[in-house]
């Protein structure tokens, strides 16, 4: 009855940011990303890719309620390193791992129709 | 038969000698030899006593010659007291006194043994007051109360049985002596040995000691062994079996206790007798065993009128179970008996003669005893005599007027005051007052009074409640005891009975139940005109009846009674004839207790009784010695007091403002104030209570404008000069010892006390600094030993130290001055008292003066003492007394002067908080911010009282229900739910908590209190998304203060605020909360991380710890205060927060490591141990806060878990460079398991992971 319409887990709002950094005053290399209109599918993903990279100390997300479609990723990088550039390194893996999955993935689905045929 | 005429009374002595003379020689005549059982003798004149001394004992030759034949005083005894003297026989003796001839006349059938004397019978239980044990000092004198078997003899045959044994060696007149060991008419003398001859039979015993000490024991039990092969066995058997029965005898004496253990009387030469008497101690009697008497004692006060164990009663009533035999054992007791001033009486009383004189013999039984039973009493008290009913009742009360003083607390088996709990006893009491004559009626009120009005205790609380924090003092109803929290009055007690009430109640039933108020009314009317004494008791019933509860305030006429015929204003000037004799100032007094108690109270005061004008009235008297009243003194003190009490709340100002200056001109322009404090130190004291009360009374929270502010300090500023003039006079005469003697240090005490309060609440208005001549006193005093010998009162009588439980010496609702111990001894110590609070106002004097005065003149080697005594006493399990609120008052004030940073400031005051009892919730609060404050930095001070606000000022803010227990009707019921509003952004409304201070019957000292407002800041944060990013700040200030406190409190007195392992998990949970705030940052500051670092380290050594070393702590499921689920489902969440927020903290880390012990909960743990982040806990050997072994201790029996750890090194999630200390944790256990499944039986499972596990070493 209460529930927030389905579309606002994925629609963006006019004017509404995907991805907002907050960089934290107390902790050298740290840095909050929320992303908007996401949630763990992504979250995790993302925690995982970081967490793979030696030169990230710290990386955590969360979805502060689960009715709020988004999710904070709290980063720490070593001295010599920013967050944002972790983030970016974490996607752009996770693009080209994704990407090697779905190429691995059709290759399969293609073998596998041809030996059928 | 001798038909001679016998001589008749009158007749002349020489016609008696010569009847007696014509008797024998016509008897020998007619028989041959005979002997005369008495003879007439021929005396010379002396004074009466003497010549009972010349006369030979009252004896029959049977006993005289069993003693000759053993001559062991046991044997005897044992004889003796196996065989019941059933009372066949009677024995006369007569003096004709003043006539010099004394007739004995002995029955010979009799068989009386003098030794009975002093045997001491065992006593019984008496219901009513039968006497148990002696005081310390009370008796120190030595004496010895008749046995009940004395009582068998007359009174005279047990003086002559006295006198007998103190000149047994001088038995001057050989022929009344030979006439009574001669008598061979005896029929008991088969027995004896022939030596009856013998005039004096204890010679035998003197003949035989000097040739006894010329052998050696072993010598002499040759001989005793060949003197028993001698004798007829049997009667060897006999005489053993028989001394057996004697020593069980004696024995159950000391087990049951009843027995007197009088101290041995010294003085009296019949102690050679009783040497042999066992008297049993003090100790014995609380070793005695209750399961050897035949029935429970207690149970026999249920029987009305018993007043001892009468075996076929009992049996009728069949209450008793055990055979005759046993309960014939106990024998009788001894009553405790009273003189009409209801002293008891002792053995020297019962044996003096002058107690003929005094009346204190009567035809009850027992009638050779003089004085009283409690019982006996009871019944005159209902004599138709009015007399024998007045005397009885004025008895009565004077026996308690001595109880009150605590005279009786130890010398009788049971207390006085249990005998309130029986409905016969308070009915004779009530009964007297419906009397019809006026006698009786004045002396039953004054039974009464004596009984409900402990004066001591009135005398003391007079002063204790004009100390500081001393409001608000307790009812003495029960319902704020905790006697009756079970039964909940209020709503069961008018189901309750009679007899139930008086057990819990003692006035509540005189008021209630018996009409005694309508009563009393009655007799304030003037109807039927009480004496003097009888008004008296009436206002001391009052006086009570006002402690109790302010009931009379709302459903009676007895005050408007009292306003109308005995205060009103007009009477004073009057001369009244009616107020001739009626103490006034006891009326005052009962107004004054209702004023002090709640402002409602005084309102109700103020607006229903019309007494303010005739206090004013008797102030403004300048010729108080002229008044008619009783006591004139008392009535000014009380009219000060009504006026100050008044003030304290807030009402009359307008009375006080009119009135004031021209009091306060009469007072210093007429120096009548130097003629009125010269009269009386007390009078002194009380001007400069009503000084600075006027001074005070901004703090209330009435509407006392800016303007009147200063309008009150320009009231008083004049007073000023002549109050310091006043101190420095009085310090000089404290400091002076060689004065010592001649003033009041009680007064004197109190008065200065009262005058430095003055001047220091003074300073805060003036700009004048305290003048030089004051400081320069307080110097002097400070040095002197008069102020040393009040400090090393402090450690005597401190409460705290002696943790004793000050329960009461009256058993239902009394609250009694005996919590005033402060050393344990009964009598309330007002010179003490009234010292500490001399300390107390100087403390808090000193306070303003701290420049000028070194603290180390201050704080002398006594209160160093006392101050390390006081750190290093364990915390006391009983609940807090009322009375430690002065003790803590003194803390405080001592507090107040050490430096913020000094390390002794937060234990003592943490320390001191935690005694504090529920009624003192301001003095809590204060001693509590001390604690806070010291806790934290000096910029951190306003935080700390905002988050602890909330519960500590509850009191002090008007819209919320108060805290106090005896403020008003529904006191001692605890508010379960206060609303208390916050002052944070977040605050929506009220949030309901629960109340603080619930749990304080338990212990101040829960977690409870000091854990909530961390609990607290959790749910505020959590409760408003982004509330926590905007006030980042201040939160983590909070939660900082919070902490630190958390880790004060565990630094020193973890052993006591973690008590069970409920208690560990709330101090693990609340201090988790700040990790699960939802930013790191809060906990990730050095500081704060060092307090949870010290925290962690304390719950790590704490006792429970170490407790349940084999058992689990975590794997709870009960319910955790401040959670919302069980801990089960808290760990989790806590782990998820590591892994999503923490920067992997290494605090927070070793905070989830702890529950990672072995004994816990396996499911709990694998929670941990399969984290997904588990390989970034980089926590190394060297900086984990938790020893390896408390993670290590124990056997790993779970094979989940065993394959867990393997797989987490199988897979590189731990290893040994990144992971040192789990890593080590994990194969230690391991390896134990493995060590442990070698020597038992291993199954295949543990083979595969003894191979997986080596393969991986490989």
């Amino acid at each position: 009855m209460n529930a927030p319409p389905t579309f606002e887990s994925f629609v963006l709002y006019e004017g509404e940011k995907k991805i907002l950094v907050e960089l934290d005053t107390k902790v050298p290399n740290a840095a909050i990303f929320t992303i908007n209109k996401e949630d763990h599918t992504l979250g995790n993903m993302i925690r995982m890719q970081l967490l793979k990279d030696p030169h990230v100390l710290f990386a955590g997300y969360k979805q502060p309620h689960p009715l709020d479609p988004k999710i904070l990723i709290r980063v720490q990088t070593t001295a010599d390193y920013t967050p944002q550039d972790a983030l970016k390194n974490a996607i752009t893996d996770l693009i080209s791992e994704l990407s090697l999955l779905e190429e691995r993935f059709r290759d399969a689905i293609k073998e596998k129709q041809e030996g059928i045929d | 038969m001798y038909e001679q005429k016998r001589p008749k009374p009158g007749e002349d002595e020489e016609a008696i000698l010569a009847l007696e003379k014509d008797f024998i020689s016509s008897v020998q005549s007619r028989q041959g030899k005979f002997k005369p059982a008495a003879t007439a003798v021929r005396k010379d004149k002396k004074g009466t006593n003497e010549s009972i001394n010349m006369t030979g004992p009252v004896e029959t030759t049977s006993s005289t010659s069993k003693k000759q034949t053993s001559g062991d005083q046991n044997d005897v005894e044992c004889e003796s007291d196996d065989e019941k003297i059933e009372g066949t026989g009677t024995e006369a003796s007569a003096i004709e006194d003043e006539n010099e001839v004394v007739i004995q006349n002995t029955i010979v059938e009799r068989t009386f043994d003098a030794s009975k004397l002093l045997v001491f019978s065992t006593p019984q239980q008496q219901p009513l007051g039968s006497v148990k044990t002696v005081g310390k000092s009370l008796f120190s004198k030595g004496a010895v109360l008749p046995n009940s078997k004395m009582s068998r003899k007359s009174m005279f045959a047990q003086m002559f049985d006295a006198r007998y044994s103190e000149n047994n060696h001088d038995t001057s007149t050989p022929g009344a002596s030979s006439s009574l060991v001669d008598s061979s008419t005896t029929q008991l003398s088969t027995e004896s040995v022939p030596s009856s001859g013998k005039a004096k039979p204890p010679v035998i015993g003197d003949m035989i000691h000097p040739y006894l000490a010329g052998m050696t024991q072993a010598e002499i039990m040759v001989e005793q062994q060949k003197l028993v092969q001698t004798l007829d066995p049997r009667l060897v058997e006999f005489v053993r079996s028989r001394q057996a029965k004697k020593q069980i005898i004696i024995d159950s004496n000391d087990k049951i206790g009843y027995a007197l253990p009088m101290e041995r009387p010294a003085s009296r030469n019949s102690d050679k007798v009783v040497n042999d008497v066992h008297f049993p101690t003090i100790s014995n009697y609380h070793d005695m065993d209750e399961s050897d008497l035949p029935i429970d004692p207690k149970s026999v006060i249920s029987f009305p009128g018993m007043g001892h164990l009468e075996y076929e009663k009992l049996e009728w009533a069949g209450v008793v179970k055990e055979n005759r035999k046993k309960f014939d054992k106990l024998g009788e007791g001894k009553n405790a008996r009273f003189d009409f001033r209801g002293m008891l009486l002792t053995g020297k009383d019962l044996e003096d003669t002058n107690t003929f004189e005094k009346g204190l013999h009567h035809h009850g039984e027992d009638m050779e005893k003089p004085g009283y039973t409690l019982e006996e009493l009871l019944t005159l008290s209902r004599s138709v005599n009015s007399q024998q009913k007045a005397q009885a009742l004025l008895t009565i009360g004077n026996i308690y007027e001595n109880a009150h003083t605590g005279m009786y607390d130890f010398v009788l088996e049971k207390s006085l005051f249990e005998l309130w709990e029986h409905m016969d006893f308070v009915y004779a009491l009530r009964k007297g007052l419906d009397e019809g004559d006026k006698t009786s009626i004045n002396e039953a009120v004054h039974c009464l009074s004596n009984i409900m009005y402990p004066w001591e205790e009135e005398f003391c609380l007079d002063f204790v409640h004009s100390w500081e924090y001393s409001k608000p003092y307790p009812w003495i109803s029960t319902k704020s005891r905790n006697l009756a929290d079970s039964l909940d009055p209020g709503e069961d007690e008018v189901d309750l009975k009679d007899e139930e009430m008086l057990k819990i109640d003692f006035l509540e039933f005189f008021i209630n139940r018996s009409n005694l108020l309508d009563r009393i009314a009655y007799f304030l009317k003037g109807e039927d005109c009480l004496s003097e004494k009888g008004m008296a008791g009436i206002f001391k019933m009052l006086i009570r009846v006002a402690r109790h509860s302010p009931n009379i305030l709302v459903d009676h006429e007895v005050l408007s009674i009292i306003v109308k015929n005995y205060i009103s204003p007009i009477l004073i000037y009057s001369s009244a004839p009616t107020l001739q004799g009626v103490p006034v100032w006891m009326a005052f007094k009962i107004f004054r207790i209702l004023i002090d108690s709640s402002s409602a109270n005084a309102y109700k005061i103020y607006e229903h009784y019309n007494i303010f004008p005739s206090v004013i009235s008797y102030l403004a008297f300048d010729d108080w010695k002229s008044l008619v009243v009783k006591c004139p003194q008392f009535i000014i003190v009380e009219s000060f007091r009504i006026w100050i009490a008044f003030i304290s709340h807030g009402i009359a100002i307008e009375e006080y403002r009119s009135f004031f200056p021209v009091l306060m001109k009469f007072f210093v322009l007429y120096q009548s104030i130097d003629q009125l404090s010269s009269f009386d130190l007390v009078h002194s004291g009380y001007v400069f209570t009503l000084l600075l009360a006027i001074l005070k009374m901004r703090d209330e929270a009435f509407d006392v404008r800016e303007q009147d502010k200063h309008s009150h300090w320009t009231l008083v500023k004049d007073c000023v000069e002549w109050v310091e003039k006043t101190a420095i006079k009085l310090i000089t005469i404290i400091s002076s010892p060689h004065l010592e003697a001649t003033y009041d240090q009680t007064t004197l005490f109190w008065s200065l006390s009262k005058a430095l309060l003055f001047l220091t609440e003074s300073t805060m208005y003036s700009d004048q600094k305290i003048s030089e001549a004051l400081i320069n006193v307080m110097k002097l005093f400070l040095s002197t030993t008069v102020y040393g010998r009040i400090t090393s009162q402090l450690r005597e009588h401190s409460v705290i130290l002696s943790s004793q439980d000050t329960s009461s010496r009256y058993p239902s609702n009394f609250a009694s001055v005996n919590a005033l111990y402060f050393g344990g001894n009964c009598n309330p110590v007002i010179v003490f008292g009234n010292a500490l609070a001399l300390l107390t106002s100087i403390y808090g004097f000193i306070r303003f003066t701290t420049d000028r005065i070194p603290l180390s003149t201050v704080i002398n080697a006594n209160v160093d003492e006392y101050v390390n005594d006081l750190l290093n006493s364990t915390l006391s399990k009983l609940p807090p007394s009322f009375f430690v609120r002065y003790e803590l008052t003194i803390i405080l004030r001592l507090l107040e002067l050490y430096p913020l940073n000094s390390p002794i400031r937060f234990c003592l005051a943490y320390r001191a908080a935690s005694e504090a009892p529920k009624c003192c919730s301001k003095l809590f609060n204060n001693l509590f911010q001390i604690a806070l404050c010291s806790s934290c930095n000096e910029s951190e001070i306003p935080m700390c009282n905002k988050i602890y606000g909330g519960y500590l000022l509850l009191d002090e803010s008007p819209s919320i229900p108060t805290t106090e227990t005896s403020d008003d009707d529904t006191a001692g019921v605890p508010k379960k739910k206060v609303k208390f509003s916050r002052d944070t952004k977040a605050n929506d409304g009220p949030v309901t908590t629960n109340f603080l201070f619930e749990k304080w019957s338990e212990r101040s000292l829960e977690t409870y209190w000091i854990l909530e407002p961390m609990q607290r800041i959790r749910t505020i944060v959590s409760s408003a998304p982004g509330f926590l990013s905007k006030n980042l700040e201040e939160i983590e200030m909070q939660c900082k203060i919070c902490l630190q406190l958390i880790d004060k409190c565990l630094q020193k007195y973890s052993d006591f605020v973690i008590r069970t392992k409920k208690d560990f998990l709330e101090v693990y949970c609340a201090v988790c909360q700040v990790f699960l705030m939802g930013d790191p940052r809060i906990y990730i500051g050095r500081n704060i991380s060092a307090t949870l670092a010290r925290i962690l380290n304390s719950l790590l050594t704490c006792s429970v710890v170490r407790k349940f070393e084999t058992k689990g702590i975590f794997s709870t499921h009960s319910q955790i205060h401040g959670l919302p689920n069980m801990f089960l489902d808290f760990y989790p969440d806590l782990i998820s927060e590591y892994s999503e927020n923490s920067y992997f903290n290494e605090v927070f880390a070793n905070y989830l490591m702890l529950p990672l012990r072995i004994p816990e909960d396996a499911r709990l743990r694998s929670n941990f141990w399969i984290m997904e982040t588990i390989k970034f806990l980089k926590i190394r050997n060297s900086t984990s806060l938790i020893p390896l072994e408390y993670l290590t201790s124990g056997i790993e029996s779970n094979s989940t878990l065993l394959h867990i750890y393997l797989k987490l090194l199988h897979s590189g999630q731990i290893t040994k460079d990144r992971n040192e200390f789990l890593f080590n944790v994990i194969t230690t256990n391991i390896q134990n398991a493995l060590n442990s499944a070698s020597v038992g039986n291993s199954d295949g499972q543990m083979d595969q992971l003894k191979e997986n596990f080596l393969q991986l070493k490989v």
